[in-house]
């Protein structure tokens, strides 16, 4: 089953196959989950958004044509949970596991090291994204993190290519400001 | 040497994106400042992209599917998921708990070869897609006592729910607003209700 396709699962699953419903999450819930991660700054509330868009995506199954890319469809649903979630003021990164303070004191021994630095980009990352706004910090993150192209990029947010291109330009330049700011480039 | 290169395009030439590549890669190797500006985007680009993925352990899955298999037991799933719902109004709470009731005796009227959980499951389904779109409308606007007037919409789901060519219909006019084509895969009774159904749908107001 891991070799099928992700709309061969949707038909699979659509079909009762509820084994096959399992991989599609599998195959999908680091990207989905790092998403709405980077968008919130709480790794909690990720987890959070990210079942709900599952459990969503399970029930919107039997409505979903294979138009376009499954993935484009998945993180349509999952950006909106999120900008609902944001929407209703839940506090940004508040809870955050690893806060920037942390990671610097944490760090002991080898390995140690090496993870408090990769937690220390993400929190830096973070920090930075936190000061976009939603429309800039989504292309951002849907570009950077997740390697999408501008055509998906439009139809996960609802825009033209056109605008993404522009929200793309202006997010980095801010973000280089941010982290210009921090003193996070030279990391 | 050619005019400055605009960020928005410097932005887009990272990605393969740019229109003129070769115009700017030209202008790049000519201009000092351009070239400041594009490689400082590259900066923040590789910056970003050394973030680490995310660790998700077996928990998650097993979670989500937890939740699925609970939400997918008929009429039991959208319940839990809008407790404002039904403490908004008892009216609710009958309405809801006779659709499936009344569904699967549609679906056996009508002679559909489907199992009961099926139908039960489909109009789940339904329900919760609508209650979906009701809430997201509602809980921005913060005009939640107009969903309760829209509970006659409940009406033509149990319509619906008693005719599945009508179900499928309905579904897809809403991917594909093409009436005519759509009118014409129905018999002439549903392809009535439809054109009704329709007419309701399109004001956006939900009243039968
Ligand atoms: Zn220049």
């Amino acid at each position: 089953m891991q070799n099928l396709s992700d709309w061969e699962l949707v038909t699979q699953a659509r079909g009762g196959d509820i084994a096959a419903f399992e991989v599609l999450v599998q195959r999908y819930q680091e990207p989905v989950v790092r998403f709405c991660s980077r968008m919130t700054g709480s790794r909690e509330d990720a987890e959070d958004i990210a079942q709900e868009s599952f459990v969503r995506l399970y029930h919107t199954l039997h409505r979903v044509k294979p138009k376009a890319k499954f993935s484009t469809y998945l993180f349509t649903i999952a950006r909106n949970r999120t900008l609902n979630h944001l929407r209703d003021g839940k506090s940004r990164g508040h809870d955050k596991a690893v806060s920037l303070e942390e990671t610097r004191l944490g760090a002991g021994g080898p390995s140690g090291a090496q993870s408090a630095r990769r937690n220390e980009i993400t929190a830096f990352v973070d920090r930075a994204l936190e000061r976009l706004s939603p429309d800039h910090r989504e292309v951002i993150v849907l570009r950077e993190l997740q390697g999408m192209d501008y055509e998906s990029i439009a139809a996960i947010v609802g825009c033209r290519p056109g605008t993404v291109k522009s929200r793309l330009a202006r997010g980095r330049e801010q973000l280089r400001q941010h982290l210009l700011e921090m003193g996070a480039l030279d990391l | 040497m050619s005019k400055h290169v605009s960020l928005k395009e410097l932005s887009a030439h990272l990605d393969g994106q740019a229109r003129g590549a070769g115009r700017i890669q030209q202008h790049l190797q000519q201009c000092p400042e351009c070239a400041r500006v594009y490689s400082e985007l590259e900066n923040v680009q590789g910056f970003l992209r050394k973030t680490p993925q995310e660790e998700v352990g077996p928990g998650f899955a097993a979670r989500v599917m937890c939740a699925v298999r609970e939400e997918a037991q008929p009429s039991k799933g959208w319940e839990r998921r809008y407790p404002w719902a039904l403490a908004a109004s008892a009216a609710v709470v009958a309405l809801c708990a006779g659709l499936a009731m009344f569904a699967m005796w549609a679906f056996e009227e009508a002679h559909t070869p489907r199992t009961d959980q099926e139908i039960a499951s489909d109009l789940d389904s339904l329900v919760l897609a609508w209650l979906d779109e009701m809430e997201e409308m509602h809980m921005e606007e913060g005009h939640q006592d107009q969903f309760l007037d829209e509970l006659a919409y409940l009406d033509i789901l149990l319509t619906m729910a008693a005719d599945p060519e009508l179900e499928e219909a309905m579904l897809v006019y809403e991917d594909e607003p093409h009436v005519d084509e759509l009118v014409e895969t129905l018999d002439e009774e549903s392809a009535d209700i439809f054109v009704e159904l329709l007419a309701t749908y399109d004001q956006g107001a939900w009243t039968p």
